[in-house]
């Protein structure tokens, strides 16, 4: 389960292909191919390893004023898809 | 000394295949399905060898050893060119093959990719009656510097359901001394469907991911170009023998067509994606959108 304090980190050896502010995610070992649209795009360019999950949304909800409300509910989904698909790796869980 | 039976030899992209004929009856019909698919060029990686039995049957030979018996000329060219294709797939390990179907108007083209019984072969068809130039059911080869794509002119695979709805578009008689009925299929020669074929090398405009659906629902959507993407990866049959499973290929296609995700029940239905297709715009006064520039 995914909360505030969890730090996501891209599963190494994904080849990132950015088309059109969509990204499209392929892991050469498992063969996995991942999609995300321009929203979760944005949640998976601030997965560095490094940020927890409450400072992507801060960031996110600064850049999106409008849709404040919701942000934290959309990127803990988006983490947990990437996760579910074998893109993000939790730490801090 | 070579063989004095006649060698039937297909290639695609850079593989080839070859089939010794050792049956007249059989000799004749697959000249007849395989007229259009190319013959020179590819390196030969597997030999058939095909033979009749004393007792009337048909063997398939591989490697000295029989892979395949049956009674019919329709059934022994069905089973012969899927293994074709299997054996064009595995070998090639430079370019990029994909399970598509493949049809062209006025000098471009559009891909039809499809798992089986997703339509590709009876919209490939019904397209040939709206104008458009059939080039494949199955498979395309794609050249990866010039992203153009050689068509894979294999005999037109029906099943046994769909062939009247072919004997709707082109009548009663269409074929009827030509076409082979094989177990579950009927295989209806390239050359028949498309007298004044012209090479099967295309460039290519639009893909459109068709599925068949048995309700009435149809809808037409437009694809981001990651998503085009993302269904050709599933359509790419010779990954694994690709660096990195070809990825970067596929993307570079991906980015230089328009991807559309089809829902159809009827072929009346079809006419929708014709307008979409042939709708004049701005940007695209011509029949099919423009392609699309590499960014």
């Amino acid at each position: 389960m995914i909360n505030d304090e969890s730090i996501p980190k891209p599963v190494e050896g994904y080849r990132v292909e950015e088309m059109d502010g969509e990204l499209l995610l392929y892991h050469p070992q498992s063969t996995a191919t991942v999609y995300m649209n321009n929203t979760a795009a944005l949640v998976w360019q601030l997965c560095d390893g490094s940020r927890e999950t409450a400072e992507i949304v801060s960031i996110l909800s600064e850049s999106f004023p409008d849709a404040s409300t919701s942000v934290r509910q959309d990127v803990i989904r988006a983490l947990e898809t990437f996760t579910e698909q074998g893109a993000l790796e939790v730490s801090g869980v | 000394m070579g063989s004095t039976y006649p060698v039937t030899r297909v290639a695609l992209g850079q593989c080839a295949v070859e089939i010794e004929c050792r049956a007249t009856e059989l000799a004749d019909a697959l000249a007849n399905l395989l007229k259009d698919t190319r013959a020179d060029g590819g390196k030969v990686q597997t030999r058939f060898i095909l033979e009749k039995t004393p007792d009337d049957r048909f063997n398939v030979l591989r490697d000295d050893s029989v892979c395949y018996t049956a009674k019919t000329v329709g059934s022994i060219c069905t089973y012969l060119v899927g293994e074709i294709i299997y054996h064009l797939i595995e070998n090639n390990s430079n370019e990029v093959l994909l399970h598509t179907a493949c049809v062209r108007r006025d000098g471009v083209g559009m891909l039809l990719p499809g798992v089986s019984g997703a339509g590709k072969s009876t919209m490939s068809a019904w397209l040939l009656s709206r104008g458009f130039e059939y080039l494949s059911d199955e498979l395309v080869c794609l050249d990866t510097n010039t992203l153009e794509v050689e068509a894979f002119t294999r005999p037109l695979n029906i099943k046994h359901g769909g062939m009247e709805a072919i004997r709707c578009e082109f009548g009663e008689d269409f074929g009827k001394n030509e076409i082979l009925e094989g177990a579950i299929s009927h295989l209806v020669p390239h050359r028949l469907l498309q007298p004044n074929y012209a090479g099967s090398r295309t460039t290519i405009n639009v893909i459109v991911f068709p599925k068949y659906v048995s309700s009435d629902d149809f809808s037409l959507e437009r694809l981001s170009t990651a998503k085009t993407a993302l269904l050709l990866m599933q359509t790419f049959v010779n990954a694994r023998n690709h660096v990195e499973h070809g990825f970067h290929h596929i993307t570079a296609l991906a980015r230089t067509v328009r991807g559309y995700h089809m829902h159809y029940s009827n072929f009346a239905q079809l006419e929708a994606l014709e307008r979409e297709l042939t709708k004049p715009t701005l940007e695209n006064p011509g029949f099919l959108p423009d392609r699309k520039t590499v960014s």
